[in-house]
């Protein structure tokens, strides 16, 4: 699996939307189903694709909204070791009245600070106004880009107009065409890096 | 053999790409430009110059009469400032600057301001080493953020640097050395390449041993750790010695790098200037396509003419993202560089025609299975490129998988420029090509485009005449801002008559296309790399006692590959064995032959008659 280092830290992708960072040594995995080289495992919300089962998880070092020793919600910070996790808003916005697929609430983002370096995995979320008002400098951005109840690439790209990370890196999709849309259209505003 | 490489490049086709629909200009607007830039080349980059920030002005623009014209005399200039400090309260400060990637798939990213920081500690360890201004850097390393980092620090204090291509032996590396008496000493233990680990670490203390000199030696570990030895230094013991927040303003003609060029009977040491230089590539580098958010691959490495200027240099000074592959083309498939396009969306691709010449006999399959719809231009350098070669980058590289403007993928029609562009490291940049972002006029395939503004390009023949339509060779009638500030003798006499002759045959036509046509001299250009075919001649005589001669001959996919000449019978195994690791796998011959030679007339005299024969040859085969 290919490892990208940024300054302290090491980012993998790790299945559908996961994501593995580690520094200083510890692991940490963001809706990562096989945790079994992770030190602390975050899920953005339970559906299947983010997490692996209520069996397969040991909940002592598990940050969630919902299961874990951690339960977090919008707007909490918590700290592990020199790292910082701030859990933001991830939710679908519906156009039709009908519940959508991620009611706000139901899940989060979590934005990491490390030493040098801030890293936003965004759960699964559309282009909602919390995300304008983020205040904080992003360099590694893990972004859902697939449109089934996330991002498309395009509501993507306004997401990475607005918070002009370093390096972009898209989740969450399996038509590769949805790939191959957001990258042309968002490169010039940040490098997307495929891993 | 002039007239053989032109059936295999010239075309009088002219092609608009889709992407460049809107966007060429005419010949005639062309000649306009291209005319008024060379009436007053002082005026043209006078002008271009005032695009640096210069910390105090020249007095005069060019001084003095060529070869020996200096160039923006009285001038004084932060090169480090210029390259990167600009951007410091841009938007590109926190972009990445580099992203490097080697072999096995690691991958690492540096923003500019990053590349700052671990550049000014790296200034601050080389003053603490007793490094000043004039003093020379040596750099043997394979592309990474550390070797370039190490390149900026000895810019920002003002020590010129030369860096070794890695595909060269000890003994070259060693000349290297001896000339340039370097202060510090920086390489790598080694780098991957087809999954094993070449260990420049050893060729490196072989080379130091072998000329005799002593200095600091910092060595970059990538391939696991290493006991170092007395004056030698880890890489990562080094970084924290000291920060250099100041860098140094130079006299415009103070160096800033130099490299080894290949002369017939060996390499020989040429340095550039920092004024006339930054000058010349900042403004290339803008018209050959680079811009802030461009993300660009290029896979020619710093000890090359192509990769220092449009490496080290030109993106640097852009704001654009450099990708630094640090591995074989063709591991583990050979898709590998066509992924890498793919995976960071790069937009701009400069390699060379031997590259492009195997990959397009590697199949269409690697490059059908990426999409690379980012790419708005291949630029290719270093050699002659056949008119079937560029057809298939242009089609098969070219044309993407979505259509733009008039493009069809599924008839591969071709979609963006496919532009060869003529350099040599005696003029620092390119001269010719097609300029995506100014003189963008119909690409003729198999030329390198038309004479860049600013250089006063012609085709003389052997009484210096201008000739069109005919076989001749390649002048500059002016000398260029970065004309080299220390060169040897067979530059210097390459002057004549006011005008600089580069050693290359070429046919230029009546509407200003050039072919280039290969050497006119017996220096070698193999895979694009000017190799001295008198380097290999010294290493028998040395090694072996044997007075041989090397000459190049034609090759299908290398352009020319060395032949090593011999009068009497020697074992060419041996003889292959010692280049390879006295001078490095590029200069290996592919063969050695018998042939009777008089050893009392002059060498170039012989060599060019080989040369002829060998040619001779290889067309009769073709039949």
């Amino acid at each position: 699996m290919r490892k990208l280092k940024f300054r302290e830290v090491f980012v993998s992708r790790d299945g559908f939307a996961g994501a593995k960072i580690t520094f200083n040594k510890t692991v940490f995995c963001i809706d990562v189903l096989n945790t079994q080289n992770c030190d602390y495992a975050l899920y953005t919300h339970l559906h299947p694709r983010h997490f692996p089962g209520y069996d397969n998880v040991d909940t002592s070092r598990v940050v969630s909204p919902s299961i874990g020793f951690f339960r977090v919600k919008p707007g909490d910070a918590i700290s592990i070791g020199n790292v910082k996790i701030i859990t933001v808003d991830a939710y679908n916005i519906s156009e039709t009245g009908k519940e959508p697929a991620h009611p706000k609430g139901f899940g989060v983002g979590y934005i990491m600070k490390f030493d040098n370096a801030i890293v936003y995995h965004m759960g699964d979320t559309d282009f909602i106004p919390e995300i304008l008002n983020l205040k904080t400098p992003i360099h590694i951005l893990f972004i859902p880009i697939g449109c089934e109840n996330v991002l498309c690439p395009e509501e993507a790209l306004e997401v990475v107009k607005s918070l002009r990370p370093s390096i972009t890196i898209p989740i969450h999709y399996v038509d590769k065409g949805f790939l191959h849309t957001f990258r042309y259209i968002a490169q010039p505003y940040t490098q997307v890096v495929v891993l | 053999m002039a007239k053989d490489v032109l059936e295999e490049i010239y075309s009088s086709e002219e092609v608009v790409p889709p992407l460049m629909k809107w966007k060429y200009i005419t010949v005639k607007e062309y000649e306009a430009i291209y005319r008024s830039s060379i009436a007053d080349v002082a005026l043209f980059w006078g002008e271009e110059a005032k695009k640096l920030v210069w910390t105090k002005p020249w007095s005069k623009v060019v001084d003095g009469q060529p070869p020996n014209a200096r160039w923006f005399v009285g001038g004084e200039i932060n090169a480090y400032y210029n390259i990167v400090e600009k951007h410091r309260d841009s938007w590109i400060w926190g972009k990445p600057a580099i992203i490097w990637e080697n072999e096995l798939g690691d991958v690492e990213v540096a923003t500019y301001e990053d590349l700052h920081n671990l550049v000014s500690r790296l200034a601050g360890a080389l003053k603490s080493f007793g490094v000043k201004a004039g003093d020379w850097i040596a750099i043997y390393a394979s592309p990474t953020i550390e070797s370039l980092a190490v390149m900026l620090a000895a810019i920002k204090i003002g020590a010129p640097f030369e860096a070794i291509f890695t595909g060269f032996g000890f003994y070259e590396v060693a000349k290297r050395i001896a000339s340039r008496k370097p202060k510090v000493f920086v390489v790598s233990d080694g780098f991957y390449r087809r999954g094993k680990v070449v260990d420049t670490l050893s060729v490196a203390r072989k080379a130091l041993d072998y000329s005799n000199h002593r200095c600091t030696t910092i060595v970059i570990e990538k391939t696991g750790s290493t006991r170092l030895r007395e004056n030698e230094i880890s890489f990562d013991n080094v970084k924290n010695l000291g920060k250099d927040s100041e860098g140094f303003t130079a006299p415009s003609n103070h160096p800033l790098f130099g490299l080894h060029v290949a002369y017939e009977d060996d390499f020989k040491p040429i340095t550039h200037g920092v004024g006339g230089y930054l000058v010349q590539t900042f403004s290339t580098s803008k018209w050959i396509g680079l811009r802030p958010h461009d993300t660009y691959f290029c896979t020619v490495w710093p000890g090359w003419i192509t990769g220092i200027t449009y490496v080290v240099f030109g993106p640097l000074m852009i704001g654009s993202t450099i990708v630094l592959y640090d591995g074989s083309f063709d591991y583990p498939s050979a898709d590998r560089w066509w992924d890498i396009i793919e995976r960071y969306a790069v937009t701009l691709f400069l390699t060379t025609g031997s590259a492009l010449r195997i990959l397009s006999r590697a199949g269409n399959q690697y490059v059908k299975i990426h999409n690379m719809d980012t790419l708005k231009a291949v630029l290719v350098t270093a050699e002659p490129l056949e008119t079937s070669v560029w057809w298939w980058t242009y089609r098969v590289v070219g044309t993407g998988s979505s259509p733009a403007i008039t493009s069809i993928p599924e008839k591969l029609t071709g979609r963006i420029p496919v532009i060869n562009m003529y350099i040599q490291s005696e003029l620092a940049t390119f001269v010719t090509g097609n300029l995506i972002n100014y003189t963008f006029t119909p690409i003729t395939p198999g030329s390198v485009g038309k004479p860049i503004p600013g250089f006063s390009i012609d085709v003389v023949d052997d009484y210096g005449k201008s000739v069109r339509d005919l076989i001749g060779e390649l002048v500059l009638r002016s000398p260029w801002p970065s004309t080299p500030i220390e060169a040897p003798q067979d530059f210097w006499s390459r002057w004549v008559e006011g005008f600089y002759r580069t050693g290359d045959y070429a046919l230029m036509t009546r509407n200003h296309t050039v072919f280039v046509l290969g050497r006119k001299d017996c220096v070698l250009k193999v895979s694009g790399y000017r190799l001295s075919p008198g380097a290999v001649e010294n290493v028998v005589r040395e090694v072996l006692k044997k007075n041989v001669l090397v000459v190049g001959a034609p090759d299908k996919t290398r352009f020319e590959v060395p032949i090593v000449i011999a009068s009497e019978s020697m074992d060419k195994e041996i003889v292959k064995k010692i280049v390879r690791e006295y001078l490095g796998p590029i200069m290996e011959p592919a063969d050695v032959r018998i042939e009777i030679f008089d050893e009392k007339s002059p060498r170039g005299y012989v060599r060019r008659r080989f040369k002829e024969m060998l040619w001779n040859i290889a067309v009769q085969a073709k039949g």
